[in-house]
């Protein structure tokens, strides 16, 4: 569960029940499980209006076969990334999520698929899934192919995308991890656009003693951008911008203040982000600077117990406009979990 | 009587010799420390000899995870970080492979948190220390 206070500069401070998720598990056998999540976000969800959404972000089913290969079908999330498959609120530092993890990985980003995982021994396992493909008709300049998710709902699969991560979870406190995407576009608006996308992505978590780091570098090519752009031109009469490079990444810091009796906590943290939803532009098209941007992420976690968070941070966003200014943002939160 | 009363007192010295010896062999149990964290157990791999009695001592980074060793009634609470940990014993008396898993629904990736005890068919009869992946805990 996630409630915040969002108050970002030159704007109405709200009050948002950001997220709130029921999770469902059901074994048939000690070999055959059941997983289900829904999610409802913003409160609400109204006819009509894009006030809410109510999300089936999961829904699988697992086959486990042998330790090293188990099979899994439905709704499932894309394991790209370190909040994708790991977004409840006590995880992860900072109100919202890394504005990474949400403009270059698009999370939550669930899909319907099916596909593999399992480990190879010495900490090493792995996912790797077929699902349905993004639709190239929600992409745009300011947050790439985050409203491409077709989120299994009718989706299109004239053709299919497959992604897969590999990680390394050996030792107590560290954890590294490289995935992919890769797959045709769909789109029911323009059929006759071939492009393709493929991100890559690469992120490490090590904790030891009072102290957390934790990195994430992505970065998706889209191919066909200019073909993209000048279909909508033509159709919609206003060209999106997309752009044929994107990337992004963040590091940050946790320090673990312990002054309190368990299970109480305090964490400092700080972030710094950099991402680019502009970052190479096909032939003919100029960036727009406005979306070439970089934040610096402060605030505490206090934890009164480890499944309660109650979070602080101010955002301090800057881009390469000289035009548009990013808006800052102070945030306070409340993320529980049971 | 004499005699008799000689014997049962050499039996009963020989005994009290090898006792503690015997006691050592049985009770000794191997030490391994797990930590529980989303989603993944460390280590997630144990291999030990037939004969072998583990003492799993259980932590948790996060949140209170399940501790479920398939096939037996071994299924225990993790309590969250910093309030405790948790202890189990486990007899590896049969070879073969045993899953453990995390039996609490802990979040979206609850099914990745698995691991395996691989239990050889090497008898043992003393302590020893167990192979994982990541080196145990001893």
């Amino acid at each position: 569960m996630d409630f915040h206070f969002n108050n970002p500069q030159e704007e109405d401070p709200k009050f948002d029940f950001h997220r709130f998720v029921l999770l469902f598990s059901h074994s048939f056998t000690d070999r055959i499980r059941f997983v289900g999540e829904l999610e409802l976000e913003h409160a609400m969800v109204e006819g009509l209006e894009e006030k809410g959404e109510l999300e089936l972000e999961q829904a699988y089913v697992d086959f486990l076969v042998t330790p090293k290969l188990n099979l899994r079908a439905g709704m499932l999330l894309v394991p790209v990334g370190i909040i994708n498959e790991r977004h409840e609120p006590p995880v992860f530092q900072g109100v919202e999520r890394p504005f990474v993890d949400t403009v270059i990985v698009p999370s939550t980003w669930f899909e319907a698929g099916a596909g593999v995982h399992g480990e190879f021994g010495q900490g090493w396992r792995y996912r790797a899934y077929v699902m349905a493909p993004l639709d190239a008709a929600g992409f745009n300049a300011e947050e790439g192919i985050r409203g491409g998710r077709q989120k299994g709902s009718k989706a299109n699969t004239r053709s299919l995308a497959h992604t897969g991560r590999i990680e390394y979870v050996g030792l107590p406190g560290l954890s590294l991890g490289t995935s992919y995407w890769y797959g045709k576009t769909t789109g029911t608006s323009f059929p006759d656009v071939k492009s393709r996308v493929l991100l890559g992505e690469v992120d490490g978590r090590y904790r030891n003693g009072n102290l957390e780091f934790r990195s994430q570098y992505a970065h998706l090519f889209l191919d066909g951008a200019a073909e993209l752009n000048d279909t909508f031109q033509r159709t919609v009469g206003v060209s999106p911008n997309i752009a044929e490079q994107i990337r992004g990444f963040y590091l940050e810091s946790t320090y673990f203040v312990l002054p309190y009796a368990a299970p109480r906590e305090l964490a400092l943290f700080l972030r710094y982000e950099n991402f680019d939803t502009q970052y190479r532009m096909p032939t003919g098209f100029l960036p727009l600077k406005r979306f070439d941007r970089s934040a610096w992420v402060l605030g505490f976690t206090y934890y009164p117990d480890p499944d309660v968070a109650v979070k602080f941070d101010y955002s301090i966003v800057r881009n390469q406009s000289s035009l548009v200014t990013a808006p800052n943002s102070l945030n306070l939160g409340l993320g529980w979990w049971f | 009587m004499q005699k008799k009363i000689l014997g049962w007192s050499f039996f009963l010295t020989t005994l009290c010799l090898v006792s503690p010896c015997l006691a050592q062999e049985v009770q000794d149990p191997v030490v391994v420390e797990i930590v529980a964290e989303r989603f993944v157990f460390t280590p997630s791999r144990v291999t030990v000899s037939q004969g072998s009695t583990i003492e799993f001592r259980l932590k948790s980074e996060d949140t209170s995870h399940g501790f479920l060793i398939v096939g037996t009634d071994i299924d225990v609470i993790i309590p969250k970080r910093r309030q405790g940990e948790a202890k189990v014993t486990f007899v590896a008396d049969t070879p073969g492979s045993f899953r453990f898993e995390c039996s609490k629904l802990c979040g979206a990736g609850h099914h990745f948190m698995r691991g395996t005890i691989e239990v050889s068919s090497t008898v043992t009869n003393k302590a020893s220390k167990p192979d994982t992946d990541v080196g145990s805990q001893q």
